[in-house]
């Protein structure tokens, strides 16, 4: 390792070796309808990631922002996948808990694989409780509307299994394992 | 083994200074070498190609008696000719020598020094097993026809043509357009010194007419090529023009009575109409219109009209024309094929095709000339002048899906678009850019000529055009979206007109052609140089020559250099009168051919004939190139190349294997 740099938070990105192609061109970034929302919009992220500033990248709003429209990565004259690397980033942000300190969705996709690995499917009502134990007042402002659902049979509120819930856990465990390894 | 003496053969391992030893353990090659039967003396060297390496062997060879020799070094491509003149000079046949390469297939490609030494003394026993089975060989000397084909009159070929022309040698130049000229006679301004283009393209375009040593074909193309370098027979087919070029004086009544007036005009890129009967632009040269054989009502729709042979003084119409096929004999061809401009309609966010108001660049660099769709006025196609233009860079360039390279000339040209719309019309110019790259001389100067006359640069390229607006009092305009990448904010700018600074891809054709010629082409469909530094305007082909964007993107002084550079070879290789065969070519056995003539269907030069009398397959000696196809191919084993014979072979694999 080079003992000027610090060590990339990144690596375990399968393309994470494109954006050492990005030519800087801002096409991505033009081409995102939420850029002016973002702290560093896509291109400038990469530029931090290539110049070492991987704290910065870590606590980037970027990722949170995307809404896998897909413009930047359809555009890009390096064929970066810009898109799927938002994803591998907001993943990497998630496990490192270094997201901005206003920005709920870590919170909601923690919930979201939690109920998973539980139940092997998921229960919206269920996503929604446990959010709501880290966001109690979103999660308070949605009772009218689910109400409202459970009553027209839109929403189910017993938490719903698959048939063989321990086999999953297994499964799931096994899965994070390899991940790791990787 | 030809002649009586017993082989005494010397072993030479090169250190290649940090590119061999290194890796290779020289010491340990050359004393294995020293132990193979019939080595007389194995020595390793820091240089094998420097004067004192060459001397080693030269004064070996006389003071050990040496009759064969091995240098294991670089790829023979490299030294071959190198180490075989320094063993003719010593008094041997220079085919009593033999390479091994343990550069490029043993040093440079292997990781593990043990592994590395094993392999090149491998290589290196096999080389002198080899050479043991070598036989003296000799080339014959065949004169040169001093003439020359060059194929393109765009300004690289009318260059080059004028070039050897004026050396005093026939020149045939064959362009496929009915004028010359190519896409320099579009212009109207060149960059940086916005030298007037027709200024100085037209007295080049009348003199190669006029000139007695060039003999000129329009509207004709490269059918054939056969032969080899310094004699080659090239077909060139005439298309027919259906105008008599003796008769015709040019007056140009005939296109005013042409009544099929509605034709998309190529020159002027779709903006403006031709007749059926016409020529390119006024200054065209030959000034000989064509019939369009297609949009003519006589030729294309099989009716009555012949408005043209009507009004014609001269009777110079001739609707009976066919097409002529001519044989050329020359020594030596020049390929400049040149460019075309990439088509933008593909790149869909750009919105060309769908939008009146984006151009293309050669569609500008015609709004902008004075023989143009609008006689040079730059306005919309609602004739009013444009506030504010975008020029959009790297339109194809720079793009891994459509054109990985830089074009070169686009930032450029971009820059000599935004000076004249300053100049001529005071609209707002916004250039949108990845990169300014204006590497020439006086190019950066002319880049801050731009910036100081207000033009705006915006680092971005540019994500979409769209005619969706921001604010209703622009209805109408376009907006260009991209991000400011110095700003870090995405711009939205209501515009006028956009211009696509397209970039160059290979003239359609070229592949045909690099058939024809035997010249190979690079990822990109460029002809490839035989080296890229060294050997910039030759081709592996001998004889055959590059010159200008059929090569890869150029602008034009360097266009005319390398124009001129691949005349002065041209020149070397006619003046020199005289060009070696090769000596390792192939032979055929009378006695053991059995007449299949399997031979001549697999000969890729037509070199081999055949012996009626004898019923036996014969080779012709000036056009074989050795590759060895006959040899493959015969079932009687009568075939066999010289320097390549089964024996040699053999004995250099027995020791690989």
């Amino acid at each position: 390792m080079n003992k000027a740099s610090k060590p990339n938070p990144f690596t375990s990105i399968s393309d994470i070796a494109t954006i050492n192609a990005c030519i800087q061109c801002g096409t991505c970034s033009g081409s995102c309808p939420l850029s002016d929302q973002m702290d560093h919009a896509p291109r400038e992220l990469f530029a931090l990631i290539r110049e070492g500033e991987y704290d910065m990248a870590l606590k980037s709003n970027t990722p949170w922002f995307c809404v896998s429209c897909y413009a930047c990565m359809v555009r890009c004259p390096k064929e970066i996948p810009v898109t799927d690397l938002m994803y591998a980033f907001k993943e990497i942000i998630t496990r490192k808990r270094t997201a901005p300190k206003n920005q709920k969705m870590p919170d909601m996709y923690r919930a979201f694989s939690r109920i998973i690995k539980a139940k092997g499917r998921i229960t919206e009502s269920y996503v929604m409780a446990l959010y709501g134990v880290k966001h109690p007042l979103d999660a308070l402002k949605n009772i009218p509307l689910a109400v409202k659902m459970i009553l027209r049979k839109r929403l189910e509120p017993k938490a719903l299994s698959v048939s063989d819930p321990e086999s999953f856990a297994r499964l799931f465990e096994l899965t994070e394992k390899s991940e790791d390894k990787a | 083994m030809s002649d009586q003496t017993k082989p005494r053969i010397g072993v030479y391992v090169c250190h290649c200074g940090m590119n061999i030893a290194p890796k290779v353990n020289v010491e340990d090659v050359a004393a294995h070498a020293g132990t193979l039967a019939h080595v007389v003396v194995a020595r390793d060297y820091k240089f094998m190609c420097s004067n004192p390496g060459q001397d080693m062997i030269i004064n070996d060879i006389k003071s050990l008696g040496l009759n064969r020799v091995v240098v294991a070094s670089c790829s023979p491509r490299m030294h071959e000719k190198t180490f075989r003149n320094a063993v003719k000079s010593a008094g041997l046949n220079p085919y009593y020598f033999q390479m091994a390469n343990v550069r490029e297939q043993v040093s440079w490609v292997t990781h593990d020094s043990m592994d590395a030494t094993e392999k090149a003394k491998a290589l290196t026993a096999a080389a002198v097993s080899r050479v043991f089975f070598h036989q003296p060989l000799s080339t014959r000397e065949v004169p040169v026809i001093k003439s020359m084909l060059v194929v393109g009159g765009g300004i690289a070929g009318m260059q080059s043509a004028l070039t050897c022309a004026n050396a005093g040698y026939q020149v045939y130049l064959v362009e496929r357009e009915p004028s010359i000229g190519g896409h320099m006679a579009k212009f109207d301004k060149t960059f940086p010194t916005l030298d007037c283009a027709a200024c100085i393209m037209t007295p080049k375009m009348v003199d190669v007419l006029q000139h007695p040593n060039i003999t000129l074909h329009t509207y004709s193309e490269v059918e054939k090529v056969e032969g080899f370098i310094g004699n080659f027979q090239v077909t060139v087919k005439k298309k027919p023009r259906y105008v008599d070029m003796e008769k015709c004086t040019g007056c140009g009544t005939c296109m005013e009575k042409c009544p099929s007036k509605k034709i998309s005009s190529e020159f002027n890129e779709g903006l403006s109409f031709r007749t059926a009967i016409f020529t390119p632009f006024p200054q065209a040269v030959p000034n000989v219109p064509v019939i369009d054989a297609v949009n003519c009502i006589v030729l294309g729709k099989n009716k009555k009209c012949g408005a043209c042979a009507k009004f014609c003084e001269t009777k110079a119409i001739d609707f009976e024309q066919k097409p002529e096929f001519l044989t050329l004999d020359v020594g030596a061809i020049i390929a400049a094929t040149g460019f075309q401009a990439v088509n933008p309609t593909h790149l869909e966010p750009y919105g060309y095709g769908r939008f009146p108001e984006v151009y293309t660049s050669l569609e500008f660099e015609r709004l902008n000339n004075a023989t143009g769709p609008t006689s040079g006025k730059m306005v919309m196609k609602n004739g009013q002048i444009p506030e504010r233009v975008a020029i959009v860079h790297c339109v194809g360039s720079r793009d891994v899906r459509h054109k990985k390279y830089c074009s070169r000339v686009c930032c450029m040209y971009s820059m000599k678009f935004a000076h004249l719309l300053r100049e001529k019309t005071g609209a707002e110019v916004w250039e949108f850019y990845i990169d300014v790259r204006s590497p020439g001389k006086l190019y950066e100067e002319f880049y801050n000529r731009v910036q100081e006359e207000g033009v705006r640069f915006v680092r971005g390229r540019v994500a979409e055009i769209t005619d969706m607006t921001d604010d209703p009092n622009d209805k109408g305009r376009l907006t260009v979206v991209a991000e400011s990448t110095l700003t870090r904010r995405t711009v939205r700018l209501p515009v006028d007109m956009v211009i696509l600074s397209v970039g160059l891809e290979p003239a359609p054709g070229a592949e045909d052609l690099g058939r024809l010629l035997g010249v190979s082409r690079d990822g990109d469909g460029w002809f490839t140089e035989l080296h890229a530094k060294l050997a910039p305007v030759s081709t592996p082909m001998n004889g055959i020559f590059l010159a200008g964007c059929c090569q890869g993107p150029k602008d034009i002084p360097d266009t005319v250099a390398q124009a001129m550079g691949a005349a002065g070879e041209a020149i070397a290789l006619l003046s020199r009168g005289m060009v070696t065969t090769q000596a390792e070519i192939s032979h055929i056995d009378p006695d053991l051919c059995i007449g299949c003539k399997s031979c001549i269907g697999a000969c890729a030069y037509s070199a081999i004939g055949f012996d009626e009398a004898r019923r036996v397959a014969v080779v012709n000696e000036a056009l074989c190139k050795g590759c060895g196809s006959c040899a493959a191919t015969c079932p009687s084993s009568s075939a066999s190349v010289d320097h390549f014979t089964d024996r040699q072979i053999m004995g250099e694999l027995e020791r690989l294997v």
